[in-house]
C-alpha cells in the first residue's frame, strides 16, 4: 500500500524546486537526460538541490555515491528509482 | 596601437540599478528631483521592534532580461542578478564586447552581502534542521557571488576581489581596481558595489539607530520634519535611509581604451583611506582631524584643483558632522558639495554613478529633506546641474574606515 | 612590476594564530609538527539536526580574557593580532602609516544566527553580540583595539579571503602607503555555512582526509592567522626580527563554475604562476607548497592538475602538504593560519605531514608529506594556496630571509 510517485508529479517538483524557466513540466519526456548539453543542462549542484526535495518530500535518504549517479539519468529512471525504494518501505520521514 | 605609455585609469562604461530604475538616465532623473523613489519595508516577519523606520529605497522586482535571461538567472540571488545585470550594462555602455578574458579582472563592494539568501539559509536550518539547507541558496550566498557570477557571465578571469567595508566599500574597490590597472595585472576592470536590502538587515540597522525617522524634536512645528526622510547636513538630520542596488564601472588602463577607440567618460584620480579608532563599532567617531590630514597627505596640492564634492554625507547625525569637519579641513575652498545619498539611499554604490553623472554635467536638486540647514556644519547644498572637472568622492563607513577617491573629466 | 621589488622586500617580523589546536602559534606548531588533529565533535551548536558531527572548534576557556566580549571571530583577530604587534611600539602601531589588510567570510555570523533565533522566539536578540556581524567585523575590531590609523580593509572572496588580503597589504607597503601592514583573517564556525557545506556532501564524517584515495571532504574550521608585515629597511631600523619574506601574490578567476574549482586547475595554475612572475622566480625556486588541500573529491584533483601544470615533472617530487588535515577548513582565514605555517616552515626547516593514515592517493602524482615532518633545505621559497567558491584563486609566495646589504639582524631564539 505504499505510494507510488508519477513521472508527471516529478517533473512538477522538477520545475519547481529547480526555479527552471526555459521549460515547462509537460515539456519534459520521460526519458530526457537530466545532465549535461544534451538534456535539460543539470548539473551537481541541481542533483543536490533535487536529492533534498527527495529527501523532503518522500523521506527516502539518498546516499553521497548515488547522487548524480544512475538514479538521476532521466526522469523515468530517477521515478523509478524513488517507487522502488518507497515500495522497499525505505521512507523514513526526514521532516517528521 | 598606442605609443602611450601612460599608467592612466579611465572610466569607459557605467551600469547601474537601484530604487530609481535601471540605467543612469533614471538616476539622472531622480537626482534632478532630489527625491528618492522609497518604499515601506515589510515589517511583517516580525524582525522590526514596534516603533522603527520604516522606508527603504530598495530595488523592486525589476525587468532585468534584457541583461539576464530567467535561465541564466534561475540559480542566482538577486544580488548576483544585480550585480551580472550591472556588469552587461557597463560593456555595453563601454561598447566593449569582447574581453580580453585573462586581463580583465572584477573588483566588487558589498556591505551585507546576498542578504537574502542568507536569511532564507538561515530560517531552514534554524527552524526546519541542518539536514534542510538548499545548495542553491548556500552556493549563491557568499559575499563574493555577485563577482563570482559576473565572472562567469562575462569570461573575466584575472583576479576577481570582493571587498566588504560597508559605507566606504564603493571607493576601495574602485581604487582597488585602479591600481591593480596601473600596476598592469589587468587591462579591463569591472567595478562596482551591489547591495541587497531585506527586512531583517533593516530591522538590525534600525537596532542600531542607523536610519532615519521621524523626527519627535519637541517643538517641532513643520510637517516636514516629521516625516522619515534623509536629510543629508541638516539640522534635524536623524539617520540615513537604507537603499540597495548597483552601480558597475567599466575601468580601462587608458591605453588599451585609447587602442580601441573607447569613449572615456572619467579619469580616475589619486585615492586615500584611513582609519578612525575613534568610532564606535557601529557609528562614527570624532577623529577628523587625523583624517583629514591622511587626505591632505594623500592627495596633497590636488585638492586645490576640486570643484565638486561627491559627499559621504547621508543624514547620519554624527557621520554628516564628521564629513563637514573633515570638508572644512581638507577642502577648506569648499567646493561644491552634492548629496546623492539623499536619493539613491545608503548602499549600492549609487555615490559612483552620481560622480560620473557629475562629471557629465548633471543637474542635482536640492534633497527633499534638507530645509533647515545645520548652521555649525558650514556646509551649503545648492541646486542645478554640476560644471565640475574634478571631482572629489567621500565615504565614511560606521566603525572608523573612511575612503575618498577622485575622477577628473577626461 | 612594481619597481621597488627586491630593493626593499617585504617582510614579516611578526605572526599569530588562533586555532583547534591552541592558542598560539606556537601550539599551533607544535601540533602540526606532531601530525596531531584538532577535529572532533563540535559543541558550539546542537549537531543533532546536522548531518555530520566533526569540526576544528576553538576552545575559547584557553584564550585570553581580554577579548572575550567579542564576538568569535573578532575575538580570534585580535588574539592572534596581539600576538603579531607584540613586539611593535604603541605609537608605531597608532600611526596613521600602520594599516590592516583582513580576510573574513562569516564576521559574526554565529552571533548573528543566535540574535535571528531570538527573534524567530519573540525575543529580543544581543545587540552587542553582533556589533561585528558584516564580514568587515573582526578587521575592524583589530584596527580599533591597537589604534591603526591608516588603511583598514576586509575582503571577503570566501576561502581565498586572508591571501587576497596580505596580497594587498603587499601591494600597499611596495607601494609606501603604509610601514606596518597587520595582514591575515579570522572565521568563525557557524551553523549556516555548516549546513552549506554539508547540503554540497562536502563535508566528511571522520577526520578530514586530504590528497587520500578514500577522502570524502572537508572539514570545517575556525581561528585566525595574522602576519605583521614591513619594509626590510623599516624592520632593520627598529631592529625587529626578520622571519620571512613575503615574496609575491597571484590571483585569479576560473570563471567557471559557482561552487566548483576549474577540472583541470587552469585557474589556480594561472594564479600560480602570476605570483612567480611578480617575485622574479620560476617553479624551480620552489621548494614546498602548503596547499589548499580541502580534502574534497574535486579539489584534489583540480589542484594537483595545477601544480602538475606549472611544476611539470617536478610536481612529482615537490614536497606538498595540507595543514586543513589538522586544523581543518577555516575558510576566509585559511590563508593566514597557512600563511603563518609557511612562516614557521621556513623558519625551521620542517614541513609538517598531511595527518592521516593511508599513503596518498597515488592518482594525484604529488609528493604528498605524510605520517611524520619533512626536513626542508636550508634555504626555502614555500608557496601557500587557495582555491574558493566563485572559482577565486588566490596564492602567496613567502621564502627564507635574503642576506641584507647592511649589517644582519641575527635571529636569535630568546
Amino acid at each position: 500500500m505504499t505510494n507510488q510517485v508519477s513521472v508527471e508529479q516529478l517533473k512538477v517538483m522538477l520545475v519547481d524546486k529547480l526555479n527552471l524557466k526555459s521549460v515547462t513540466a509537460d515539456q519534459i519526456a520521460d526519458d530526457n537526460a537530466l545532465f549535461g548539453p544534451d538534456g535539460l543542462g543539470l548539473d551537481s549542484v541541481d542533483a543536490l538541490e533535487l536529492v533534498l526535495a527527495i529527501e523532503s518530500e518522500y523521506g527516502i535518504q539518498i546516499q553521497d555515491e548515488e547522487v548524480g549517479r544512475e538514479a538521476f539519468a532521466s526522469v523515468q529512471v530517477l521515478c523509478a528509482f524513488i517507487n522502488e525504494r518507497l515500495a522497499a518501505g525505505d521512507a523514513n520521514p526526514a521532516g517528521a | 596601437m598606442s605609443k602611450d605609455t601612460n599608467n592612466e585609469v579611465v572610466v569607459t562604461g557605467i551600469g547601474c540599478i537601484g530604487s530609481f530604475g535601471l540605467g543612469v538616465a533614471a538616476l539622472r532623473q531622480a537626482l534632478a528631483t532630489g527625491v528618492a523613489n522609497t518604499s515601506e519595508i515589510n515589517r511583517s516577519a516580525g524582525y522590526h521592534r514596534k516603533v522603527s523606520a520604516t522606508q527603504a529605497a530598495t530595488t523592486d522586482e525589476q525587468d532585468l532580461t534584457p541583461w539576464l535571461s530567467d535561465d541564466d538567472g534561475r540559480r542566482m540571488s538577486q544580488f548576483s542578478q544585480h550585480g551580472v545585470t550591472c556588469a552587461r550594462m557597463a560593456l555595453a555602455s563601454a561598447n566593449l564586447h569582447e574581453l580580453p578574458s585573462e586581463r580583465t579582472a572584477v573588483t566588487i563592494a558589498t556591505a551585507f552581502g546576498p542578504g537574502g539568501f542568507t536569511e532564507r539559509l538561515a530560517l531552514q536550518v534554524l527552524q526546519k534542521g541542518g539536514k534542510f539547507a538548499s545548495p542553491f541558496l548556500f552556493t549563491d550566498c557568499v559575499a563574493n557571488a555577485a563577482a563570482g557570477q559576473i565572472a562567469i557571465a562575462t569570461g573575466a578571469r584575472g583576479a576577481n576581489l570582493t571587498i566588504c567595508q560597508r559605507e566606504a566599500g564603493p571607493l576601495l574597490a574602485v581604487a582597488q581596481a585602479a591600481n591593480d590597472l596601473r600596476l598592469g595585472r589587468a587591462d579591463v576592470c569591472l567595478a562596482g558595489a551591489i547591495d541587497e536590502l531585506h527586512p531583517l538587515s533593516h530591522a538590525i540597522l534600525d537596532r542600531f539607530r542607523a536610519l532615519a525617522r521621524p523626527s519627535t524634536r519637541d517643538g517641532v512645528q513643520e510637517d516636514d520634519v516629521l516625516e522619515e526622510r534623509p536629510r543629508p547636513f541638516d539640522q534635524y538630520r536623524n539617520g540615513y535611509l537604507a537603499g540597495d542596488g548597483g552601480t558597475i564601472l567599466v575601468l580601462e588602463r587608458e591605453q588599451h581604451a585609447v587602442a580601441r577607440g573607447a569613449r572615456i567618460q572619467a579619469r580616475v584620480g589619486g585615492g586615500a583611506r584611513a582609519f578612525d579608532a575613534t568610532a564606535p563599532r557601529t557609528g562614527h567617531g570624532t577623529g577628523s582631524a587625523a583624517l583629514a590630514a591622511r587626505l591632505r597627505e594623500r592627495l596633497g596640492a590636488h585638492l586645490h584643483e576640486i570643484d565638486a564634492v561627491i559627499s559621504a554625507a547621508s543624514g547620519a547625525r554624527r557621520g554628516d558632522a564628521l564629513e563637514a569637519e573633515i570638508l572644512r579641513l581638507a577642502v577648506p575652498h569648499m567646493p561644491r558639495v552634492l548629496t546623492p545619498k539623499a536619493v539613491t539611499g545608503e548602499f549600492g554604490g549609487g555615490t559612483i554613478a552620481s560622480a560620473m553623472l557629475a562629471l557629465a554635467g548633471a543637474d542635482f536638486g536640492k534633497p527633499a529633506g534638507c530645509k533647515h540647514e545645520d548652521a555649525s556644519l558650514g556646509i551649503e547644498i545648492s541646486a542645478g546641474p554640476v560644471t565640475a572637472r574634478h571631482i572629489l568622492c567621500s565615504a565614511h563607513a560606521a566603525g572608523g574606515v573612511s575612503s575618498w577617491l577622485t575622477f577628473e573629466k577626461p | 612590476m612594481s619597481s621597488s621589488l627586491g630593493h626593499d622586500p617585504v617582510v614579516v617580523t611578526g605572526i599569530g594564530a588562533v586555532s583547534s589546536l591552541g592558542p598560539t602559534a606556537d601550539a599551533l606548531w607544535q601540533g602540526v609538527i606532531a601530525a596531531r588533529r584538532g577535529l572532533g565533535e563540535l559543541d558550539l551548536f546542537a549537531t543533532t539536526s546536522h548531518r555530520t558531527k566533526l569540526a576544528g572548534q576553538v576552545d575559547t576557556d584557553a584564550l585570553p580574557r581580554q577579548f572575550a566580549h567579542m564576538s568569535r571571530a573578532d575575538r580570534f583577530g585580535c588574539t592572534a593580532t596581539q600576538a603579531a604587534v607584540q613586539d611593535v611600539p604603541t605609537f608605531l602601531l597608532q600611526s596613521g602609516r600602520a594599516g590592516v589588510f583582513f580576510g573574513s567570510s562569516t564576521g559574526a555570523l554565529f552571533e548573528g544566527e543566535r540574535f535571528l533565533a531570538a527573534l524567530l522566539d519573540g525575543r529580543e536578540g544581543d545587540l552587542h553580540s553582533i556589533v561585528g556581524l558584516q564580514n568587515d567585523g573582526p578587521g575592524n575590531a583589530v584596527a580599533k583595539q591597537f589604534g591603526c590609523g591608516g588603511p583598514v580593509i576586509t575582503y571577503s572572496t570566501a576561502c581565498t579571503s586572508a591571501n587576497v588580503a596580505i596580497a594587498a597589504a603587499l601591494d600597499a607597503l611596495h607601494s609606501g602607503e603604509v610601514d606596518l601592514a597587520i595582514a591575515g583573517g579570522a572565521d568563525e564556525l557557524c551553523e549556516i555555512t555548516y549546513a552549506g557545506f554539508n547540503s554540497l556532501r562536502a563535508i566528511d564524517s571522520e577526520p578530514t582526509r586530504p590528497f587520500r584515495a578514500d577522502r570524502k571532504g572537508l572539514l570545517m574550521g575556525e581561528g585566525a592567522g595574522v602576519l605583521l608585515l614591513e619594509r626590510r629597511s623599516h624592520a632593520e631600523a627598529r631592529g625587529a626580527t626578520v622571519l620571512a619574506e613575503l615574496v609575491s601574490a597571484g590571483r585569479s578567476c576560473d570563471a567557471n563554475h559557482v561552487s566548483a574549482p576549474d577540472p583541470e586547475g587552469r585557474g589556480a595554475a594561472t594564479a600560480i604562476r602570476q605570483a612567480l612572475q611578480e617575485g622574479g622566480l620560476v617553479p624551480a625556486d620552489i621548494t614546498f607548497v602548503n596547499a589548499h588541500g580541502t580534502g574534497t573529491p574535486h579539489n584534489d584533483v583540480s589542484e594537483s592538475k595545477a601544480m602538475h601544470a606549472v611544476f611539470g615533472e617536478r610536481a612529482r617530487s615537490l614536497p606538498i602538504t595540507s595543514t586543513k588535515s589538522m586544523v581543518g577548513h577555516l575558510l576566509g582565514a585559511a590563508g593566514g593560519i597557512e600563511a603563518v605555517l609557511t612562516v614557521l616552515s621556513i623558519q625551521h626547516g620542517l614541513l609538517p605531514p598531511t595527518a592521516g593514515d593511508a599513503p596518498a592517493d597515488p592518482e594525484l602524482g604529488l609528493d604528498v608529506v605524510v605520517h611524520e615532518a619533512r626536513t626542508l633545505p636550508a634555504t626555502n621559497v614555500g608557496l601557500s594556496t587557495n582555491l574558493a567558491f566563485g572559482g577565486n584563486n588566490a596564492v602567496i609566495v613567502l621564502r627564507s630571509p635574503q642576506a641584507a646589504p647592511g649589517p644582519k639582524k641575527q635571529a636569535e631564539p630568546r
